[in-house]
């Protein structure tokens, strides 16, 4: 169910490479979309990643507030992390082309990452 | 039209790196060069005789410079409050009292925010061959002003062109002290997780966004808001912004070639 509703996602936006939804307290990648390019290396790079810009759950790595999104922006590439509200160890982590549509992303990503969280 | 007129807007036409508002040439936009800095760079370049006459918005004050130095204060708008002991008087070293004054008069005018724009014309009074006055660099030593600032470096010049779209920034150099700017209170927080934390995630930064790159952190601040980094060789810059404007701040940075 989770990698279909990844690869809904991924169908909506061609700037997307890879979607992958986490657990950083045990710092696993649980579920991908079904055409992510990346080894499971890469994958767990990818979930560290998301520990370092969003933190831990309970334990933001600046500021006192936690985060809810994150991104990381090269000249090559985009990545976009969401924190599920209500389970914030849960996270999607979202490779893409610089000039995706950070807001429409997000405001597409955020219901899926949601969804799949609380396990609907 | 007039002759006055006329010369400014030929005046306009033919300079190539400065700016003009209606004809009258922009010295100041009261953020990248202050306008004490702007009026003092004025009279530094002023070696004939001339009335300086500088407009914001609705005030204006008209100063008489020749040979590089500050004669005097001849006009000021009446918004302007503590003119009559400066009005006239001959700017010199023995009247402390005008010089004190006239710091105080620029710093009404300043405060007034907007662009600042400069005529210049024949002197009615305190014109012809003289000596008297004051130099702009004595001025400058007097109010403690940097004639000669050095120009905004591409971070900070980066947070000032964000605009509104930032409430606050600090930028860490590695050679030089840090710059900060914006709200007061939300500058604060910024510094105090700035001191608290940015020695370790200044690691992960480097991590994250390699030599050069861009980092969101949504809400990072809690109340105070979100923090963006913009990762440089040689500098970072720390910005306050709201969530909703992530995305266009990120476009900011993409049009940008930091």
């Amino acid at each position: 169910m989770a990698t279909e509703d990844l690869d809904a996602l991924f169908s909506q936006f061609p700037q997307c490479k890879t979607l992958a939804f986490a657990d950083l307290s045990t710092n696993m990648v649980l579920v991908t979309n079904t055409n992510a390019p990346q080894q499971r290396k890469a994958l767990n790079a990818l979930c560290a990643d998301a520990a370092k810009s969003l933190g831990k759950p309970g334990s933001p790595n600046f500021g006192e507030g936690q985060s809810d999104t994150a991104l990381i922006a090269t000249r090559d590439q985009l990545t976009i992390f969401l924190r599920a509200s209500g389970e914030p160890a849960d996270v999607l982590c979202c490779v893409c082309q610089p000039d995706i549509d950070v807001s429409a992303f997000i405001n597409a990503a955020r219901p899926t990452l949601q969804k799949i969280s609380s396990g609907s | 039209m007039d002759k006055q007129t006329l010369s400014q807007r030929l005046a306009a036409l033919a300079a190539e790196d400065e700016s003009f508002e209606n004809g009258l040439r922009v010295v100041s936009d009261g953020v990248a060069l202050s306008v004490l800095t702007a009026i003092l760079t004025e009279i530094d370049m002023t070696v004939l005789p001339r009335k300086l006459t500088f407009q914001m918005s609705e005030s204006e004050i008209s100063i008489v410079v020749g040979g590089r130095r500050l004669r005097g204060l001849v006009k000021a708008s009446k918004d302007i409050k503590g003119v009559m002991g400066v009005l006239g008087k001959v700017v010199s070293r023995d009247e402390p009292r005008v010089i004190e004054g006239l710091f105080d008069i620029i710093g009404q005018f300043a405060a007034t925010a907007g662009q600042m724009t400069v005529v210049s014309d024949d002197p009615d009074a305190m014109g012809g061959q003289s000596d008297e006055g004051l130099s702009a660099q004595s001025l400058a030593d007097h109010w403690d002003v940097d004639l000669h600032p050095q120009p905004p470096t591409p971070m900070i010049a980066f947070a000032r062109a964000c605009g509104d779209l930032v409430s606050a920034w600090v930028v860490l150099n590695d050679d030089t002290d840090n710059k900060t700017g914006g709200d007061g209170a939300t500058l604060a927080v910024l510094k105090a997780a700035i001191t608290e934390k940015w020695a370790y995630f200044s690691g992960s930064v480097d991590q994250l966004a390699g030599e050069s790159g861009f980092i969101c952190l949504n809400n990072a601040l809690g109340d105070a808001g979100s923090v963006a980094i913009l990762k440089g060789p040689s500098e970072a810059a720390l910005l306050c912004y709201a969530s909703q404007n992530m995305a266009q701040l990120h476009g900011q940075w993409s049009r940008s070639a930091l």
